[in-house]
């Protein structure tokens, strides 16, 4: 773990070059762009501020693998949104809609990963909105999931469970 | 710390190896039928609904049995006993609400089956089924089991009290909708709730007096038919307080915190039947907020009665008047109210919002009242339908808004067309 931290690190010298940054957190996506953030921002990352914590405040700059660069700004705008106590429906509704299905999934792992609770939980809120009333096939396509059931087992299980299906819609096929 | 997600397996599908707490967020929030059909997308969802903690059988799920031939209450009974029975860790959130036309009684036999599944961790109780109607139905003792809760809305039950009520410790939101219950069954019941935040009545039918007594309450909602006497002296902390009153006279005995005040009178009494002029300073020396609904902006009355009111709220800063509906008569011979024009006082009035369907002289005189005492006044506000009032009529009103004299000179007046 160690080494991976250092070696991000010296990958990275534009951030320690100025002195002046100290203050700023670098947090570095996974295809190794380098956002700097205020603290406060950092703050709002569980996951970040606890390494930051960690390392008593000495490393400044925080590798995070799992996250591209495509999606860690839409994180750290909505971080900004919620320090400043600006996290409306309004907001959410336009932050949303921005989004397509493959992006609403990464940024619910990132939120997962970072531990952003406010953004894991809208991000559920919106998730469940988009699977909402859509047939079984729709959801494993969303998800990505792979059918591990026989048919047999399948059709059995739609049997016992033939109540859940009333008013589910029909499939589009413009999805995403 | 930082663990790389795995991402030489199934790369598009990293939401299935999620923790199941991650996961049951977004369960949470599906629906019932969508929650439980996730059952059928593979072999690792097959029981991952069972521990989400929020189950919801909502009107949605209720409208689907309208429709079979058969009586729905066996059907619908044993699917809610079934997903109970399946369900795997507590239950936090818990709600009924049983669709206008299905015919399904929330009965005591019922609960009794089902409460004990999760009594020990709901925090969050919703039953509602408006159809039946309350005078028949007990309240039923298994509910007072569930310790925990902090959020109760029942309606159709007759609020009643095991004699060895010990209360709800933590309950913070009551709402009751449709319930019938005597004044003191009331007390009796909050007195059992020692940190009671909001209290929603909705529906209260008859009843001479109404008795709100806890001393913790901060937030009440009160929709009443006829009910002549609200006392809240006893709910010394009230800051919050929304009244709809149908006909009856409503006196407030008001509690002095009030900050925040919203009353319709959607029956044919004056306001002074509801909260008569003399209780007035008491009741609103701290009052911020103030919105008076189906106020009607063609009878001095209540014009006068809301200067009143400006009068005895020497802190209001939020103030919204809306038009009432009826009695809208365009074609009436206008009045300048006198008494509007003589009386000099302080107000602390800062954001003004009026929302008016046709103008009346009273409007323009209990506006010029505002602007002339208000020197605090940042914005006035109108709501209108242009099309409501026509342009002859629009410039006429902008034409007197520009002659009155402003206390503020900073006052913005704003038209927002709704």
């Amino acid at each position: 773990m160690a080494e991976e931290v250092s070696s991000q690190m010296n990958s990275l010298s534009i951030s320690e070059t100025n002195p002046s940054s100290s203050a700023t957190i670098s947090l570095v996506s996974g295809d190794d762009i380098v956002f700097k953030v205020e603290p406060t921002i950092a703050k709002e990352m569980e996951t970040v501020q606890s390494f930051i914590d960690e390392t008593d405040g000495k490393i400044t700059t925080i590798p995070l693998p799992n996250i591209s660069s495509h999606d860690l700004p839409y994180v750290i705008e909505y971080c900004e949104k919620s320090i400043a106590g600006k996290i409306t429906k309004e907001f959410e509704a336009e932050f949303v809609k921005k989004l397509n299905n493959e992006e609403v999934k990464e940024l619910f792992l990132a939120a997962n990963y970072l531990n952003i609770k406010k953004l894991l939980d809208f991000l559920s809120q919106v998730i469940a909105d988009r699977i909402a009333n859509k047939s079984v096939e729709y959801v494993r396509r969303y998800f990505g999931i792979e059918n591990d059931f026989t048919p047999e087992e399948e059709a059995k299980l739609r049997e016992e469970l033939a109540w859940t299906f009333t008013g589910v819609d029909p499939d589009d096929e413009d999805e995403n | 710390m930082m663990t790389l997600f795995n991402k030489k397996a199934n790369q598009n599908d990293r939401i299935s190896d999620l923790p199941s707490n991650v996961i049951d967020g977004i369960l949470g929030n599906l629906r019932i039928r969508d929650q439980v059909r996730t059952s059928i997308l593979s072999k690792k969802w097959r029981y991952m609904w069972t521990s989400a903690s929020q189950l919801c059988f909502d009107e949605h799920f209720f409208e689907s049995f309208i429709l079979l031939d058969d009586d729905p209450e066996p059907v619908v009974s044993k699917i809610i006993t079934d997903v109970l029975m399946i369900r795997n860790g507590p239950i936090h959130k818990f709600s009924i609400c049983v669709s206008a036309d299905c015919e399904f009684d929330i009965s005591t036999e019922k609960l009794n089956m089902w409460i004990p599944f999760m009594s020990r961790n709901l925090t969050h109780l919703k039953l509602l089924n408006y159809c039946t109607p309350p005078d028949e139905n007990h309240m039923p003792d298994i509910l007072f089991s569930c310790k925990e809760l902090t959020y109760f809305k029942f309606s159709s039950f007759n609020l009643s009290i095991p004699p060895n009520f010990r209360g709800f410790e933590k309950l913070l939101e009551l709402h009751l909708e449709c319930v019938e219950f005597d004044s003191s069954a009331l007390e009796n019941f909050m007195s059992g709730c020692p940190v009671l935040e909001k209290l929603n009545i909705g529906f209260r039918l008859g009843s001479n007096r109404l008795v709100i007594s806890s001393p913790s309450l901060k937030v009440l909602v009160l929709e009443l038919h006829n009910t002549k006497l609200v006392c809240l002296r006893k709910a010394k902390n009230l800051s919050d307080f929304t009244l709809k009153a149908f006909h009856g006279r409503g006196y407030i005995r008001s509690s002095p915190k009030i900050k925040r005040f919203s009353l319709t009178n959607w029956g044919k009494n004056s306001y002074e039947d509801i909260i008569h002029p003399m209780l007035l300073s008491r009741s609103f020396s701290s009052l911020e907020y103030l919105k008076l609904d189906d106020l009607n902006l063609n009878d001095k009355g209540d014009i006068l009665y809301l200067v009143r009111v400006l009068e005895s709220a020497p802190s209001l800063i939020d103030l919204v008047i809306k038009q009432s509906y009826k009695d809208i008569d365009t074609t009436k011979e206008l009045y300048r109210s006198k008494e509007l024009e003589c009386p000099r006082i302080l107000l602390q009035l800062q954001t003004v919002d009026v929302h008016f369907r046709a103008n009346s002289q009273y409007t323009t005189s209990l506006i010029r009242f505002i602007l002339a005492n208000s020197p605090l006044l940042k914005t006035l506000t109108f709501y209108c339908s242009y099309n409501d009032l026509g342009a002859p009529m629009m410039l006429n009103f902008s034409k007197d808004l520009l002659w009155m004299e402003r206390a503020s000179p900073k006052a913005q007046v704003n038209f927002r067309h709704v």
